[in-house]
């Protein structure tokens, strides 16, 4: 083998003239010194037997000099800057993104595929220049840049160790945006995607500089829960739950499937999953009052499993407390109907003039409006008002407006066709500053639908009488009065599932007193978050972790939130060779490897130090003999003194 | 060199408490206070044996003639003088080390010379002076407690030889002298070739010979590091030595070999070997190790 070795600074080698002077030195050392002694006649006897073996004696008495000798040389070598050519990725600047996705803790390499892609980034800046500028961006479902353009190794490598699991999916897009932001600004760069292979990647993105996938895992060999859902009976008030799971790998796979109810056991199956495929189970008659199921994949025999996040799963019942919804109306037939229509909604119709209670529930003033000091506490729908009120005012009558769509794309009147509506008037209203306009009369601009929130509550006020326009008739009413429902009575809608990395939005519950108590979340470790609401919301991101999160509000009512994997990308743990990752340099010389050196000075310099030690050793031995015999000694002489 | 007295009053007296053994026949002709273990006329009944032509009447045991019609004679023991032959090397090697050797050979052979004299026995001292000063460097023998003082003397006026001491020479001319067997003890640090031959002449005389051994501590375990040119101090010859580490193991390793040779010299000679750094204190070696050898009691 020859490796073809460098030096980068030649000049450092005069300093080998210093060599022939240490010899030099080291003769002139041995003008000896001379000694009187009473007599030669032991040290004759002692040389003549030393003369026996004297080419070793000679040897042995030069090995300082020998020992000096190497030493100098090594420091010199050292300083000459010796380099060895590497297969050089030699850029000055280098973006290195690193898979965080649930598919990097699979375990086919030890320890886990995360440690091996934090090895391998390493390793890269092992290779890169001492001064290279080194971005490190941590790609999970959110992408964020760790450490930008910094050149020291020590705070990198700390990123680096600081990198954890994301938990959820991994969207390569924004990484690669970030990454092409950094390496535009540079000319002489490189990108070095670290990953499994499983992740989304953007249509075309085309990075300037040297791109390169560092591909880690070795496996394919993995089942996974996909999906777990609850159902209530009915009939007798019992829950079923439904799982699906899935084999990963290209054998079948005996899997064991355990359903518990609140941590009990409750019905268990032996599945055997085709290679490629899906097996469901239905777990029936669980108690209706369990609040967890939990879904769990267990280990049988031979079926080999190298990713153990998604082998289980949790479904939360949480029985709906059913939202009340007032309507106050001299008789609304279609809106009634629509209403009743709607699951968990406690419809109350008072007698028109009779007094009622709302609570903290939606109002629905249709044709009406209220006195102003009589306001309800709670969210409020206007329904053509015939005057105005301290939210906003009526100016006049619109006659047969055309309704058209504002902000088509709003989840309000999706799937809602507006274009077909025929109204006959409806009430002008001014458009407040609070409010967003969703629909709108299509030549005076005049507001038909206006939602919003203000005096800390949701508003939305749909501006026509219903009788006056076929709109009821249509299929999309009940869907927008769904809609509409639904966005004004969220206190049943928390959301009770969710992916890792998933940002999770709780409403405030409206309540007459307004406290603003912030929301305790115990994460399934059991570290606990707070989080203050603000403008009615309470927005909570840290759900990298699968498993049951707790959220207490601050009235004392507790509610569950499950965050499961249920991703066939991730648990498709199988890597891939290559990613399609576009450099937007020509190819062409830049394409090919640049070659660089790998600097070696400080192995040289090591063993320089490490000759340095030895040499001290062997010129101290006698003292150390001497004083290893004493210490030997020591507790007899101890002894003897008693 | 000593200091003018070589003892004080207190360490002579606890000297008288020792004694001199003599492990053979001194084979005197003077009759002294020394047990003998031949018989010889005493007052002190030995043994008998029988009557044998030429034996003197005067000592046959009539009484048991009377009893069992048998002639023996009464053998009686025998009491002698003994000689103490004192053998002080001192060559300019000698003159060496801290505690200096040769004071410490003179104690020695002091110590020894005046136990050998309260035991009343013979003490005759000799020095290797060059030959040519032969008054200076011999102590006729001598006798008696009240002689001490001319042991002593004897042995302040010694000095390094200012020359080379031939072993061989030296101990051969001394074994050539007309004297009777008796103990023999040399004091020397036998730093030079024909100590060996020397000896086994002196043995050959019949002497009861005991070396004493005596090394500095410096030559016991030489005390430096570095590359040196030692010189004799006696023939200031010269040799280069790398005292390291390794060269140090040899020295010692050496030495205990040459003390071993010596040892085995003498126990094959029926002679006493002892050796002595002199760091060691006078009364260890006087109380202590001497009477381990058997010299003194």
């Amino acid at each position: 083998m020859n490796i073809p070795l460098l030096l980068k600074n030649t000049a450092g080698l005069w300093l080998l003239l210093l060599l022939p002077v240490i010899a030099a030195l080291y003769l002139l050392k041995l003008r000896r010194a001379e000694r009187l002694v009473s007599s030669t006649f032991l040290w004759r006897k002692m040389v003549q037997d030393m003369e026996a073996n004297a080419p070793w004696q000679k040897l042995r008495r030069n090995l300082l000099l020998v020992l000096q000798l190497l030493f100098l040389g090594f420091l010199i070598f050292s300083i000459a800057r010796p380099a060895i050519p590497a297969v050089a990725y030699s850029s000055q600047t280098a973006v290195l993104i690193l898979d965080t996705s649930a598919s990097m803790a699979a375990t086919d390499v030890q320890p886990n595929r995360l440690e091996a892609a934090r090895r391998a980034a390493n390793q890269v800046i092992e290779e890169l220049p001492a001064n290279a500028r080194i971005s490190i961006i941590s790609a999970g479902e959110k992408s964020r840049t760790v450490i930008s353009l910094s050149a020291d190794r020590r705070a990198i490598r700390q990123a680096i160790a600081n990198i954890s699991l994301s938990g959820g999916g991994c969207d390569l897009g924004v990484a690669l945006q970030i990454a092409r932001a950094i390496a535009e600004r540079q000319t002489d760069g490189q990108t070095v995607v670290i990953s499994d292979g499983n992740v989304e990647l953007p249509d075309r993105i085309s990075i300037p500089g040297l791109v390169r996938f560092i591909p880690i895992g070795d496996s394919h060999q993995n089942q996974a829960i996909e999906l777990l859902n609850l159902h209530t009976n009915p009939g007798n008030h019992s829950l079923s739950a439904f799982a699906q799971t899935a084999n990963y790998s290209d054998s079948i796979a005996r899997r064991r499937l355990a359903f518990y109810a609140d941590d009990i056991l409750v019905n268990v199956y032996d599945l055997d999953i085709p290679p490629n495929s899906t097996q469901s189970a239905l777990a029936d008659g669980i108690i209706s009052t369990t609040r967890v199921v939990e879904a769990r994949l267990l280990p049988d025999g031979s079926s080999a499993d190298d990713l153990p996040l998604d082998d289980v799963a949790y479904a939360i019942s949480q029985p709906a407390t059913p939202a009340t919804v007032t309507l106050i109306s001299q008789g609304n037939l279609f809106l009634e109907t629509a209403l009743k229509l709607l699951p968990n909604l406690e419809l109350n119709v008072p007698a028109p003039g009779q007094p009622f209670d709302p609570g903290n529930g939606l109002v629905i003033y249709d044709g009406m409006t209220p006195n102003a000091a009589h306001l309800p506490a709670g969210n409020l729908l206007f329904i053509a008002p015939p005057t105005s009120t301290q939210l906003f005012t009526v100016t006049g009558i619109l006659q047969s407006p055309e309704s058209e769509a504002v902000e088509p794309l709003d989840p309000l009147i999706e799937q809602v066709k507006l274009d077909e509506i025929n109204i006959l008037d409806s009430q002008e209203i001014a458009p407040p500053d609070w409010a967003r306009v969703i629909l709108a009369d299509a030549n005076s601009r005049s507001p038909l639908l206006l939602v919003g929130e203000a005096e800390g509550r949701r508003i939305a006020i749909l501006a026509f009488d219903l009788h006056h326009s076929d709109f009821p008739l249509q299929v999309g009413f009940p869907v927008l009065i769904s809609n509409l429902i639904n966005w004004l009575s969220p206190g049943s809608q928390s959301p009770r599932q969710a992916t890792p990395g998933a940002t999770i939005v709780f409403l405030q519950p409206l309540t007459v007193a307004q406290e603003n108590s912030p929301l305790t979340i115990t994460r399934p470790d059991g570290k606990q978050v707070q989080i203050d609401y603000q403008d009615g919301k309470a927005i909570f991101s840290d759900t990298g972790q699968t498993g049951i999160y707790t959220i207490a509000s601050g009235n004392g009512e507790n509610s569950l939130l499950a965050i499961n994997l249920f991703s066939p990308q991730e648990s498709r743990i199988a890597p891939k060779e290559s990613l399609p990752l576009e450099s937007s340099t020509p190819t062409g010389e830049n394409r090919s490897l640049p070659t660089g050196e790998r600097e070696i000075w400080r192995i040289t310099a090591s063993l320089a130090l490490a000759l340095l030690t030895i040499e001290w050793l062997v010129y101290q031995r006698a003292t150390l003999t001497m004083l290893a015999r004493r210490i030997k000694t020591l507790p007899r002489r101890v002894r003897f003194s008693r | 060199m000593p200091s003018e007295r070589l003892f004080d009053e207190a360490f002579l007296r606890r000297l008288e408490r020792l004694a001199l053994i003599f492990r053979q026949s001194a084979n005197s002709k003077m009759q002294g206070e020394r047990r003998s273990n031949q018989r010889g006329q005493s007052v002190e009944f030995s043994d008998f044996r029988p009557y044998a032509l030429g034996d003197d009447f005067r000592r046959i045991d009539w009484n048991a003639y009377a009893r069992l019609e048998r002639l023996f004679i009464k053998l009686f023991v025998a009491e002698e003088d003994a000689t103490l032959h004192i053998l002080i090397d001192n060559s300019r090697s000698m003159d060496w080390g801290k505690p200096n050797k040769l004071s410490y050979a003179l104690q020695t052979a002091g110590a020894l010379g005046y136990i050998a004299l309260v035991g009343l026995d013979r003490v005759t001292a000799i020095t290797g002076a060059n030959g040519l000063d032969y008054a200076n460097s011999f102590l006729p023998a001598i006798r008696g407690k009240q002689n001490a003082i001319k042991l002593f003397s004897f042995l302040l006026s010694i000095t390094a030889s200012p020359g080379r001491i031939e072993p061989h020479g030296w101990l051969s001319a001394y074994a050539a002298r007309p004297a009777n067997p008796g103990v023999v003890i040399l004091i020397s640090d036998l730093l030079s070739d024909g100590w060996e031959s020397a000896l086994s002449l002196l043995r050959s005389r019949g002497h009861d010979i005991t070396l004493i051994h005596l090394l500095s501590p410096d030559e016991a375990q030489p005390d430096m590091t570095g590359d040196f040119r030692l010189i004799d101090s006696e023939s200031q010859a010269e040799i280069e030595v790398t005292a390291d580490f390794e060269t140090l193991e040899r020295y010692q390793a050496n030495l205990h070999a040459w003390q071993l040779g010596w040892r085995q010299f003498c126990r094959a000679r029926g002679m006493t070997y002892q050796p002595v750094q002199t760091s060691t204190p006078l009364e260890e070696m006087l109380f202590a190790r001497l009477p381990k050898q058997g010299l003194l009691k």
